[in-house]
């Protein structure tokens, strides 16, 4: 986030009016503002009003991961400001609130020092205005929960009526912050805000929001990719008591991300009304050439790919020539299929389009997507086009593309209507953005003593950057890097992408490219490790001690780090000390990604039938300084539970160039008695904060299929395991 | 369209009701209860769960015709005359939470596992609690609240 604060006036608002900022960083002064009413806002996300209401906006959006908790934290902290009567504002899409993309797990890592300098700045000039009405110096000054006090004499003052002289003062370019020594607020468990409203059901979601004159969509779309309308009769429809409408739609060609878009809209004045009006549409299309599109010809088609050398993303060394001298090598290919975000609450939007102005009201990741999308569609300016977020139903790196934004201002500018677009299960299960199914063929070679001379990492498979077709220029580029930022110190290292196109939609599952990759690495390190006779946690160890740290793009590997948080989650979990007898086993996998490291140890115990149950993930993580360290476990416990549903449960196949699976019935996820207990070790740290809410989802998978095959010498190399599908080691 | 009356946390309401209209939907779009959410409309998530004469019943399987004369509770519903119902504040002591869709759901299936097993073991917590799907993962958390409501003290 920047925010250049040169030319700043100091603000004098209405209180409880918003402050809006052009694009010279002036802020607009209201007209009636006086001393006696004004509020103090140093920037966009902050105002202390003269009654001493501290609010705070918030510019990433809510989907579980805690933002709307943790951003505010840090304002309070830095501000000194009571935490029980914070109020917080949803940001809506604005140039004054910087990046609102949320994902990568970037927010804390990007908002961490510019709200720690707003709520600085804000406390600076309060500092000074009480200097000031008092006659002292600032240094004899300090604050406490929204009040300044002057020790000395016994004098205090609240924020509130200190706002409207604080907010003549000019704005401070540089303020010093906290030392951390000194946090109240960052570091405590702080409860979910929203917590109250949840349980109540008063917490407004997407699919609950109404506006005035407010209409029900239900739109149906060709089940394979690709697949257009030819013709659809809507007398049946239009005879169902609440449905208004029938309009055809294609919005397929305003962006490759809206490649599901074509179909047909029934209008209603109820969602019941327009779920049964879609029932009773009749419909032909013409489902194209990717009707053909199979699982079982896909993978095969990944075998084959496997044969030969793709694109060569990494090259240390050269791993050929360690083939010849080696004393051991081993190959192991490994599948990860197509993922399915599966949020509960399923993809929607409302949506106001008029000649003069679109206004919508949508749980989405990137709002800036939706509004691009909207000035596509409705060849309205942005200044025109205004984009509410609401809470979000979970995201996962789903609610990026906001496609279905694109679709609910097409229906609402045809319909001549506001509208409400649900999507049902079924359509969000058929019509997503999948992880890509991918192959893997490792090799490596290793002497006697189990040191491993060379590793060699060949990917293949369709590629999230191929949204737009098969002529995309580096396909790789979103597939490989985690692959690249293979962490073990083994000296030579080659890292192979094939790409091999496949016209399902692909997109950004939590984690993205690390899930797969920390499966299959941290898998075959174990391989590695057992061909060797050599104990999991200590052949790591190995490769980690001598590892040196680098940085891929904006990703630090730090071998170091690794170790840390690998060395606690064996020490917790007992590794050594209490080993597991068959059928129980445990399996350990460590991994970083997204400024964070993750250790993991499961426990599980598999029964004669070959049913696996999952007792105890004992967890190790290194975040960096932590904001709310019970968002931090909760995160890590969710991450457990996303991703042992892909390591148990389910998968999305093809058939027929269809999503096969339609609702959770089909692709199930972990349920209540199927979730482990979960021990969660945070590594205290000072470093800058890190992110959380994806890096604890790699390593799952390959923990629990460690653990399977200490408990019974079995190896999966395929998600979901399957039992039945167990190779014999 | 004939016209059915039940009981909706305590008022009694006259609907219309097409012939086979869930009763999730009528809740939403007709009396405008919001916390009860649509999560598949096939019965195999439990996002739509309210009770009807003190069970636990998906809403989203559940068509309104049937259902004259019938009390039902829904979350707006659950806490009693400005005081949390016992969950409602075991989920904010345990900080149960993450995006909270499922969590209405959640709190009615437990709500009603309560009134039937003062002190439900973890094996009856399981069963009860296997058909509400929550896909942050807060299955631990709701335990704990169960667990804690009951005022068994106990945690898996």
């Amino acid at each position: 986030m920047e925010i250049d604060r040169r030319g700043f006036l100091q603000l004098a608002v209405m209180a409880g009016a918003g402050v809006a900022f052009g694009a010279t960083g002036c802020a607009v002064l209201k007209p009636q503002a006086s001393p006696a009413t004004a509020a103090l806002a140093p920037d966009a996300f902050l105002e202390i009003d003269s009654a001493g209401q501290v609010t705070v906006w918030i510019s990433r959006q809510e989907m579980g991961q805690g933002v709307r908790t943790a951003l505010p934290m840090i304002v309070a902290e830095e501000l000194d400001a009571d935490w029980s009567a914070i109020r917080i504002i949803q940001a809506p899409l604005g140039e004054q609130y910087g990046a609102q993309r949320t994902g990568g797990s970037l927010s804390i890592r990007e908002l961490f020092e510019p709200l720690r300098k707003t709520g600085a700045t804000a406390r600076a000039m309060l500092l000074q205005a009480a200097a000031d009405e008092w006659g002292v110096d600032v240094s004899t000054l300090t604050t406490e929960k929204g009040r300044v006090l002057h020790r000395e004499s016994g004098h205090e003052i609240t924020y509130g009526a200190l706002a409207g002289r604080a907010a003549m003062l000019p704005i401070p370019a540089d303020v010093s912050l906290k030392d951390p020594a000194g946090f109240r607020i960052i570091g405590r468990s702080m409860p979910r805000i929203d917590g109250p409203d949840i349980v109540t059901g008063k917490a407004e979601f997407g699919l609950d929001r109404k506006i005035p004159g407010m209409q029900y969509a239900s739109f149906e779309r060709c089940t394979v990719i690709g697949g257009r309308l030819r013709s659809v009769n809507s007398d049946q429809a239009m005879k169902i008591d609440g449905v208004r409408a029938v309009i055809p739609i294609d919005g397929t060609a305003i962006s490759h991300i809206m490649s599901w878009a074509n179909g047909v809209a029934v209008i209603a004045d109820s969602s019941w009304a327009a779920m049964k009006g879609r029932e009773a549409l009749d419909i032909e299309w013409d489902e194209g050439g990717n009707a053909r599109l199979n699982q079982n010809e896909i993978v095969a088609a990944l075998e084959e790919r496997a044969a030969s050398a793709g694109v060569v993303t990494r090259n240390d060394g050269d791993f050929e020539l360690t083939r010849a001298g080696a004393d051991r090598e081993i190959t192991s290919d490994y599948i990860a299929p197509y993922l399915s975000h599966s949020p509960l609450e399923t993809m929607n939007c409302t949506v106001d389009v008029r000649p003069d102005g679109c206004e919508i009201w949508a749980p989405c990741q990137f709002p800036n997507i939706a509004r691009t999308l909207a000035e596509r569609i409705t060849g309205l300016p942005p200044a025109q086009v205004q984009v509410h977020i609401t809470l979000m139903g979970g995201g996962f790196g789903r609610r990026i593309y906001a496609d279905f934004v694109g679709e609910a201002v097409l229906i609402s500018k045809a319909s001549g209507s506001p509208i409400q677009l649900l999507w049902s299960r079924e359509d969000d299960t058929r019509h997503g953005f999948y992880r890509p199914l991918s192959h893997h063929r490792m090799t490596a070679t290793l002497r006697s003593d189990g040191s491993v001379i060379g590793w060699r990492h060949r990917m293949s498979g369709p590629s999230r950057d191929a949204l737009s077709g098969p002529d995309v220029e580096t396909p790789e580029r979103s597939e490989v890097y985690a692959a690249n930022e293979f962490p073990y110190s083994v000296p030579n290292v080659r890292v192979e992408f094939n790409h091999h196109y496949v016209p399902i939609p692909c997109g950004p599952w939590r984690a993205v490219a690390y899930s797969q990759t920390g499966f299959v690495v941290e898998s075959f390190i174990d391989e590695l490790a057992t061909a060797s006779g050599i104990d999991p946690v200590t052949f790591r160890m190995r490769l980690l001690e001598n590892g040196q740290t680098f940085t891929n793009n904006e990703t630090v590997v730090d071998p170091a780090r690794m170790s840390r948080v690998l060395a606690l989650a064996a020490r917790e979990s007992e590794w050594f000390s209490r080993p597991l007898a068959r059928p129980r086993g445990r399996g350990v996998a460590v991994t970083t990604d997204h400024g964070a490291c993750v250790a993991h140890v499961a426990e599980v115990h598999v029964d004669p039938a070959g049913a696996i149950k999952v007792t105890r993930f004992v967890s190790a993580i290194d975040c960096g300084m932590v904001v709310n360290p019970d968002t931090v476990a909760a995160q890590v416990e969710g991450s457990i539970a996303f991703a042992l549903s892909a390591t148990l449960k389910s998968e999305i196949t093809i058939e027929k160039g269809r999503v096969v699976q339609s609702s959770y019935a089909d692709y199930d996820v972990i349920r209540m008695g199927e979730m482990p207990a979960v021990e969660v070790h945070i590594i205290p740290s000072g470093e800058a904060p890190g992110g959380v809410g994806e890096p604890p989802v790699p390593g799952v998978a390959a923990a629990v299929v460690n653990a399977v095959f200490a408990a019974t010498g079995k190896r999966a190399r395929r998600l979901p395991v399957r039992t039945d599908a167990l190779a014999m080691h | 369209m004939p016209v059915i009356s039940l009981t909706v946390n305590g008022t009694e309401e006259q609907i219309e009701i097409s012939d086979d209209i869930p009763l999730l939907w009528v809740l939403r779009d007709r009396l405008g209860l919001l916390g009860t959410k649509y999560g598949c409309g096939v019965g195999v998530c439990g996002s739509c769960t309210i009770h009807v004469e003190g069970r636990a019943v998906r809403s989203c399987m559940t068509a309104a015709a049937g259902l004259a004369g019938s009390r039902v509770v829904t979350i707006e519903g659950l806490a009693s005359s400005g005081d949390l119902h016992p969950l409602q504040q075991a989920w904010l002591d345990e900080d149960v939470s993450q995006c909270g869709f499922c969590q209405p759901g959640q709190l009615m299936t437990a709500a009603a596992l309560l009134a039937e097993n003062h002190q439900p073991s973890d094996e009856d917590i399981d069963e009860a609690m296997a058909e509400i799907v929550c896909r942050c993962g807060t299955y631990g958390r709701i335990r704990k609240a169960i667990h804690r409501a009951a005022g068994s003290g106990a945690s898996s």
